[in-house]
Formats: C-alpha cells, structure tokens, sequence
C-alpha cells in the first residue's frame, strides 16, 4: 500500500466521526520518525503509546508522544477517537500517573512545525498533526481501528 | 529508618546532576539529531532537573457516635520526587499532616511532634528492563488497589475503606519485580515482592495498637480484560500476602479487586481475607472486609458516588470489632487539578449491636506540579 493511500485511509478514519455530526473538522495523520519500522499501528496501541502504559519500541527506542496544543479540533478528534476518552478524564489520568507511577504526560509543543522537528530529531518520537500539514521530514503511519 | 529515607531523599536529588550530564552526551553523540525545538507551553520539564508534584488537602471529618460529637480537621501535603534516566527511575513521596494520631505508616524524617509529622512513605529505583520485567527496589506500598490509588486528588471519596491498610499490610522495604503485558485490547499487570512489611495490629480486649514487622513474600496478578470496547476498563486482580513475624504464628491473606469503567459509570470494589496466627495449620482468628463503591459521573466536572464498606476485625470478637458504613457524596472538580467533596456516612458498628449513627466529612483538594 502507498504512503497516499495510508493517508487517505486514516483521513477516513478521522473524518467520519466529522462527518456525521455535519461539521467540517480537518482529519489528523500519525507521524513517527523516518526510521520507524511500522507502516500501521492499532488505535489500542496507539493509545497505550500515547497514554505511556507501553514504553519502547519492539527495537528498544523510548517511546516519546508529543502532543500538540495548536489545533484544539486535531486534539479532541486523536482524545476521542484513538484515546477513547474526554480532555477531562485524560487529566485526570495524568495526575494519577504522576502519583502512582512518576509518570509525566506527553510533552506539549506549540504547534505542528514544532512537532515535526522533534519526531524528525527522535527515532522513538510519536504524534499526530493536521492532515494537510505533512511534509516528507516525517513518516505517517495508518490507523488501525 | 532516619537513615534509609535519607538516603532515598538524596539519591533522587542528587540524580538529577548525573542526569543533565548523560542527556548532553547522548545528544552530543548523535551528530544527526537536530537542536529540540523551543517548548512554550510550560508543560515539559527538560530544563527541571527533577519532576515535582503534589498535592494540598484539607478535611475535616465529624460524626456523632455514641451520642458524642466528634470531629477532627486535617491540613496535609505530599509531594511526589521523580527523576528518569533512561531505564532507571526514581521516586520519592513524602506526605506531612498536622493530625498525627491517625497517622498511616511510613518512615519519620525527624521526631514527630503532637501536631505536625512529616514522613517518607514511598520511596523506590525501578529498572525498567522490559515494560513487561522491571525491577524496583526501596520503601514500596503494598500494591492493593487503594493503596496505590489513594490520594485525594484522585479519589472521590474523602475517607479511605475501612479495609485499607487494615487486612493487607500497608508498606515494606524490599524488592519487587512488575511489569505489565497489552496484547490487542487486553492484557495483564504482576507484580511479585518480598521484605519487611510493616502493620497495625489491634488488641481488641484491651483496644491497643502497635506496629508488627514482618518477612512478607506476596504476589498480585490483574487481567486487563478485553471487552469488544463494551467497557473502557474491565480489570480483575487476585492479590496473595504471606507474612512471618518473629513469633512464628504466619499470617495468610488474600483479596480480590474488580474496577469497571464504562463511559460516566465506575464500579470498584475489594475484598481481602486474613488468617492470622496459623500454628501448625490453624488459624486463631480472621480478619476481613470489602467495600463496593459504584459512582457516576453526572457532568463533565461533577460526580455522585457510593460506597458500602464492611470491615470485621477480628473473629475472636465477632460483634465488637465489626462496623459497616455506608457513605453518599459529591466531588465537584471546576479544573481537573482541584476537587471539592461533601458526603455523608452512616456508621453500622458492632454488627448492629449498637445504634447507628452519621457522620459528614467534606475535603478540598489542590493538585499542583512543577515546571
């Protein structure tokens, strides 16, 4: 399968929701660093990357999730879709981490330029940024639901 | 003791100095990566040498058993210590109260004071060799559910079970090894310890306490059960203790746990089983409770919760060392850092023996952490 079409795929993938509430909401893509070896990921591991429960790549890279703070939409849509939860409860769940495990949440970059130069800088960086914002620094990986 | 938490006090602090050192090299070595770009929303800590968090809380409890009032307020803080360096972390908690006859266990910086006790109660390294095999060694908590999940920024109610602390042992200083496993949506959590645990024990006829040490090797298994996504978290737990104190008399406990999640439905429940004393294969007494706690979450930042919680101390003394109680509140969280509860408790003690009464207990609650 072509990288053009793992984009398309995991457009769908955030669009639909969108669509059927009838709002017009700009789909997100995963990226990862060019040397990742994986092409698609599950949303169950996706979210167990992100929610820092899995901690290295199968290769021993250190999971590193960015989040990004420009685009609340992008935001809600990766909260809701992949991580299954609201921004309320994901707080939440920061704050039992940081007690339980000393576990910090994913660190939070200002925006989508920000957050490919740290994937494209770090083998074992992961986040996701607007769909239309992709440029070859970084690899997109597809979605699986 | 003084000692050790010194020690784990330092060791994290100190870590931090190594730390900066080794994250420059690494980035030195690899000519390819490129300068971290500027992180403006204050959330990273890569210029804090140690993650800092913590909470402040304020409670206050009263009830009118029999027919006499009694109430007490507390003002207490923890603080939460990490540090990572690659595979290894640290973590330190330190907890300070001005109430310090209700004092849990830990390990005391400095002598306590009628009102003020300021104590190391967790403080340990972890290896983390897979996420699936780490190591973690220190001052650790008994890994009950409640235990692990027991501050009052994230709990809904203010009071703990009554089970907690009292069929497990709250703490040891020893070794553990843990680690967890995700296979699709499921999987499972373990964790296998040993060492010197620490517990309150109660002498019923003459209602004294004191702390009994003992050898404790226990394990803990959780299934992370997949569920089609029918609920968001389906977690079941068997939980196995033994100790052996210096009198020879061991003591075999276990507990189960269950906590769903299904969208604004909660439901968490524990039971724990103590036989004490066994000599020769017989036990003196038992010790065991439960509680059931189902809660909902009525908008966004408000939620109802219940609680019946059942603790029977003692066998040997069937009717005097039962209580029940059942416990109604509200926690109201404006930001997610911050909680305002309000509940209300009916006590049932001596297995109805004796009459019921109420009680109201009421907490707010500041999460806070640096950078």
């Amino acid at each position: 399968m072509t990288r053009r079409q793992y984009l398309s795929l995991t457009a769908g993938i955030a669009l639909a929701p969108a669509i059927a509430r009838g709002k017009h909401e700009e789909p997100f893509v995963v990226i990862v660093h060019p040397s990742n070896r994986f092409d698609a990921l599950s949303r169950s591991k996706l979210s167990f990357l992100f929610l820092r429960k899995v901690s290295r790549w199968p290769w021993g890279a250190e999971v590193f999730p960015i989040d990004v703070a420009a685009n609340p939409s992008a935001r809600l849509q990766f909260t809701e879709q992949v991580l299954r939860t609201t921004e309320e409860k994901l707080a939440e769940y920061w704050i039992d981490q940081r007690a339980t495990r000393g576990v910090r949440p994913p660190i939070q970059v200002p925006g989508a330029m920000a957050a490919k130069s740290l994937v494209a800088g770090r083998p074992g960086a992961i986040a996701y940024i607007i769909a239309s914002e992709l440029d070859g620094t970084v690899k997109a990986i597809r979605v699986d639901p | 003791m003084k000692r050790f938490a010194s020690c784990v006090f330092a060791l994290c602090l100190t870590m931090s100095v190594p730390g900066r050192a080794q994250e420059a090299k690494s980035t030195a070595d690899d000519q390819t990566e490129p300068a971290p770009p500027q992180d403006t929303t204050g959330t990273s800590a890569s210029e804090f040498p140690v993650d800092v968090a913590g909470y402040l809380n304020f409670r206050y409890l009263n009830d009118d058993a029999l027919n006499e009032h009694h109430f007490y307020s507390e003002y207490s803080g923890s603080l939460f210590l990490s540090k990572t360096i690659g595979r290894w972390r640290f973590h330190a908690e330190f907890n300070a109260s001005n109430v310090t006859e209700f004092d849990s266990e830990g390990i005391h910086l400095f002598p306590r004071r009628a009102d003020l006790s300021v104590k190391l109660d967790s403080g340990f390294v972890n290896y983390n060799a897979r996420d699936w095999l780490q190591f973690q060694g220190g001052f650790l908590f008994v890994p009950t559910y409640w235990r692990t999940h027991r501050y009052q920024s994230t709990t809904l109610t203010v009071d703990e079970p009554l089970i907690d602390q009292t069929v497990f042992s709250t703490a040891f200083k020893g070794g553990m090894v843990h680690g967890d496993r995700y296979f699709g949506e499921g999987g499972f959590s373990y964790f296998v310890y040993g060492g010197v645990d620490q517990q309150t024990q109660f002498q019923q006829n003459v209602l004294s306490t004191w702390i009994e040490r003992a050898r404790a090797v226990g394990g803990k298994l959780t299934l992370h059960l997949p569920s089609r996504q029918f609920f968001n978290t389906f977690d079941i737990s068997y939980h196995r203790l033994y100790r052996a104190p210096d009198d020879a008399k061991p003591d075999e406990i276990y507990g189960g746990e269950l906590f769903l999640q299904k969208n604004r439905v909660e439901l968490l429940a524990e039971f724990a089983h103590a036989s004490l004393d066994i000599v020769n294969g017989v036990r003196l007494s038992i010790r065991q409770g439960y509680y059931v706690q189902p809660s909902y979450r009525i908008t966004r930042k408000l939620f109802g919760v219940f609680r019946y919680d059942r603790l029977d101390l003692d066998s040997l003394y069937p009717t005097e060392s039962s209580l029940a109680r059942q416990s109604a509140g509200l926690t109201y969280r404006p930001i997610p850092s911050a909680s305002l509860k309000l509940e209300g408790d009916r006590y049932e003690p001596q297995a109805g023996r004796l009459p019921s009464y109420y009680g109201v207990t009421t907490s707010v609650v500041y999460f806070f952490h640096l950078p």
